[in-house]
């Protein structure tokens, strides 16, 4: 079940909201337990036992772990608990790609396994590895309540791709105040916004964009021009942040609704300035597990020698590319950003720049770097990635443009453009310039509501069209 | 995120009015049943054809949706607002001027068809049974507009070109209606639904003519074309009045209704019909569903127009001769009726509707004693082989 599909909205929330809002405080996350356990057993009914062992397991060696005093049993407790998690996302993630590659290298015939990937896996895997290691380090209070442990792993609103939370901050707002009171209050009305915010750009103009980036990627290379290249890096780079965040403002909005912040997960990542600025913009939840987990652990930037600074970001970048999908590709996407963010940190750029112009530069350039990237992200190969980025600097029978190309541009230029302005921060920024005019602050109001509320009804009537593609993050 | 409360609040209560409006009008309790019945399952039976899955859950719900044709024609016409042609392009439906939709082809090799064409007519020269294949026009003549129109290259015309080539060198007589429609001058969209990929009943009629010509000419036949004169017939239209099956895919708000006219003969008719409930005797009108024509229900729920012309196994008792098996695609609904009045006796078969290991298309031929099988197809039938998934995988298996 998706957060987007029609009996999600109008079957599964509603009743939900209902018992939800109708138990009493104590009875709440029993509540949510429950309906994070139906939501997986309608998404994933395969792996619903693995699931239901995976968190059992994870919360009993937390439990133990959180009691135990003894210093070898707590490291031994640690190594449990990760490898508890570690070993099924190795299983059902790499196992095929571990024999393939296997089979090339030695040139043996292992049947692989084909295996289907549990819903949500490698986000549950680091959500299970923080709440073991906040846990050893004793960073973490594990309240008297297992339920509790038990629904921040497996809380529906985030487990099939994030935000990764930590445990430290699944505090229910909710439980301190009256249900009513908290319905009428500030959380729950952020949550609604959020989540029509995530629908709509999810369904309008991920989805739109990806009907571009679909029919491009399906192109023979042949028949492919410069623009046309361009066209659907372009619209790619696009779709995946409108889909991603579009799917992290669902959950977000979805968790405030039942009482739980949530961490952002993005904050309009094109504006960036730097590759390595990016990633504080882009899928913040994830580089900051990274820097909390691997990276400072590893010594993060406080080495002894330089060098090992650069092998601390060869790691999390390396697992950064493999997390992303059993694929070279992705390996070779995440040594890409190693490579840049290694140039950016050796050079001191583009912080050293005294110029606004070499800022500037330097930002297009970035910018540039990062929709060549996500080719290799989409690309089903390296070699296919290579021609499609050939393509974008080296014109086919010197043609710029094709008639396809024009023809997409013609009918979805709508949407490019918007996607583009809303790629920036460009409604905040109304905001606070009519922050101090009374009128035109309730004017902005009026107007983005009407959008928003607009843009809802049109994203139920395209889904109720068929325009309902999965999420791009979903396998991962 | 904490500004803007005010309008937040509305937001939310906008939301909150929507899902519980949504749930009640969509009857969203009864989903509970259907969610614990896919939850009951055998988990490791998913993929078996009886299981039920999600996505048939949420299709069903998606499919009964309160609202649902509001919205779905509030899309139709926010798209065509945005004058976006191939919004619908993944249904392979792409509209061009006029709200004629139009559908693309890819190119195929045709050594498939050919293979079993030939193989199909030297099994039928053996039984001393005529073959004549029949190629009718798709909604566009020309390739080359598809490309001009969206960008996109279409082989539908070429293909046909060439295995009717190729037919010719193989020595099976073939009638190409696109030729006639030229000579005689007509615009093919004149032919053809806006909404729906299928032909007009005129055009129907006009097919016949040239395909009761072809059997006159190849096999032996000697019908009196001049009964296919349109001053024979009574024409009658409805304007306005349904909407394809590639309409109802894309919302009538977005390319608008379409025109139906029915064609009946003026003289007289005498039939004896084949049907489930036995035989059955009536004259022409037998074969017309006149309860299709019916404009009060809900254009997105009722049967397809085209389909109200029905193709029955017949016996014409105003002609002596001829024993046709029509093997066609859909687009012989509206062809069959009038061939029935140039010969005495025929039945016609879609192979896609048949099982091919239960159905022995050649026995039935033999055993039924027909003089003359025609095949006709509509050109994006060939290649339709290369597509294990596509619905006429198996038009040209005549096994």
């Amino acid at each position: 079940m998706s957060f987007t599909s029609l009996s999600f909205l109008f079957v599964f929330l509603p009743i939900l909201l209902c018992i939800y809002y109708l138990a009493n405080d104590r009875a709440k996350e029993y509540v949510l337990l429950a309906a994070s356990l139906a939501f997986y057993a309608l998404g994933s009914l395969k792996y619903l036992v693995l699931f239901v062992i995976l968190t059992a397991a994870t919360v009993c060696v937390g439990r133990v772990l959180s009691s135990a005093s003894h210093k070898v049993a707590r490291v031994l407790l640690l190594i449990l608990g990760i490898c508890v998690n570690l070993i099924p996302l190795f299983y059902y993630k790499y196992f095929d790609f571990a024999i393939d590659t296997w089979n090339r290298v030695s040139g043996s015939d292992i049947q692989m396994r084909n295996l289907a990937l549990p819903l949500g896996i490698s986000f549950f895997t680091f959500k299970a590895i923080s709440y073991i290691v906040d846990t050893y380090k004793e960073t973490i209070d594990l309240n008297d309540r297992l339920v509790h442990d038990a629904l921040y792993l497996s809380f529906f609103a985030q487990i099939q791709s994030g935000p990764l939370n930590r445990y430290g901050e699944m505090n229910c707002e909710m439980t301190e105040m009256e249900g009513r009171r908290y319905m009428g209050g500030r959380l729950f009305s952020d949550g609604v916004y959020r989540f029509m915010i995530g629908f709509s750009k999810k369904i309008l103009l991920a989805n739109m964009l990806a009907k571009i980036v679909d029919e491009v990627y399906a192109t023979p290379m042949e028949n492919f021009t410069t623009g046309y290249a361009w066209l659907g890096s372009i619209c790619f780079s696009l779709q995946l942040f409108f889909d991603f965040s579009g799917y992290s403002d669902m959950a977000i909005g979805i968790s405030e609704m039942f009482g739980y912040p949530c961490r952002e997960n993005f904050i309009y990542p094109y504006i960036t300035e730097s590759v390595s600025k990016f990633w504080r913009r882009w899928h913040i939840s994830l580089s900051e597990w990274f820097r909390d987990y691997v990276y400072i652990p590893l010594g993060g930037s406080r080495t002894k020698h330089a060098c090992m600074v650069y092998f601390n970001l060869f790691v999390v970048w390396l697992l950064t590319g493999i997390w992303h999908g059993a694929n070279w590709t992705f390996i070779a996407w995440g040594l890409g950003y190693f490579v840049l963010i290694s140039f950016e940190k050796m050079t001191g750029w583009p912080d050293r720049f005294k110029t606004k112009f070499g800022k500037i530069i330097w930002r297009i350039i970035s910018i540039l770097f990062i929709n060549i990237q996500w080719i290799l992200f989409r690309s089903t190969n390296i070699r296919s990635a290579l021609s499609f980025v050939k393509r974008l600097f080296i014109c086919n029978y010197n043609e710029l443009t094709n008639k396809r190309m024009c023809f997409l541009m013609k009918e979805y230029w709508v949407f490019i453009v918007v996607a583009v302005l809303l790629s920036m921060p460009i409604v905040p920024m109304i905001f606070k310039k009519t922050d101090n005019h009374t009128i035109a602050k309730l004017v902005a109001e009026v107007i983005v509501g009407l959008i928003i509320v607009f843009a809802f009804i049109w994203s139920i009537s395209l889904v109720l069209s068929g325009l309902n593609n999965p999420f791009a993050y979903a396998n991962f | 995120m904490t500004e803007n409360l005010r309008m937040k609040k509305c937001l939310a209560v906008f939301f909150c009015i929507l899902l519980i409006v949504g749930f009640l009008k969509n009857g969203a309790y009864l989903q509970i049943a259907k969610y614990s019945e896919y939850v009951k399952q055998d988990a490791n039976k998913l993929d078996a054809d009886d299981a039920i899955t999600m996505t048939t859950i949420e299709s069903d719900f998606s499919s009964e949706l309160f609202g649902k044709r509001q919205l779905f024609d509030m899309n139709g016409s926010l798209l065509r607002g945005l004058n976006i042609r191939s919004y619908y392009s993944g249904n392979n439906i792409y509209v061009m001027d006029g709200d004629y939709i139009v559908s693309s082809s890819p190119k195929t090799s045709t050594d498939y068809e050919l293979k079993e064409i030939k193989d199909f007519n030297s099994f039928l020269s053996e039984h001393n049974i005529n073959l004549l294949y029949v190629s009718t026009p798709t909604k566009y003549l020309d390739d080359s507009l598809f490309a001009e129109q969206f960008g996109i290259e279409s082989y539908c015309n070429r293909n046909a070109d060439y295995f009717l080539s190729r037919l010719d060198e193989a020595g099976i007589a073939n009638i190409d209606l696109r030729k006639n429609l030229i000579a005689d001058g007509l615009d093919v969209k004149d032919l053809f639904y806006r909404t729906d990929h299928h032909w007009t009943v005129p055009a129907g009629l006009w097919a016949t003519k040239y395909i009761a010509e072809g059997l006159n000419q190849y096999c032996g036949y000697s019908i009196d074309t001049s009964i296919y004169d349109k001053e024979n017939y009574d024409f009658t239209t409805w304007e306005n009045c349904w909407l394809g099956e590639q309409g109802k895919k894309v919302s009538a708000a977005y390319v608008g209704l379409d025109d139906y006219t029915k064609v009946t003969p003026k003289f007289d008719t005498s039939y004896t019909f084949s049907t489930s409930d036995g035989k059955i005797k009536g004259d022409f009108s037998y074969f017309i569903s006149e309860s299709t024509f019916n404009q009060d229900k809900n254009i997105y729920d009722e049967t397809s127009w085209h389909y109200a012309y029905h193709r029955y196994k017949f016996e014409n008792h105003n002609v002596k001769k001829g024993n046709v098996l029509f093997i066609c695609d859909s687009f012989g609904h509206a062809t069959l009726p009038f061939l029935s009045l140039g010969v005495h006796s025929g039945n016609s078969v879609i192979l896609r509707d048949y099982n091919l290991q239960k159905f022995d298309l050649r026995k039935y031929i033999v055993d039924n004693k027909f003089d003359t099988v025609v095949v006709c197809y509509a050109p994006f039938m060939i290649g339709a082989h290369d597509n294990e998934k596509s619905a006429n995988y198996r038009m040209f298996t005549f096994k």
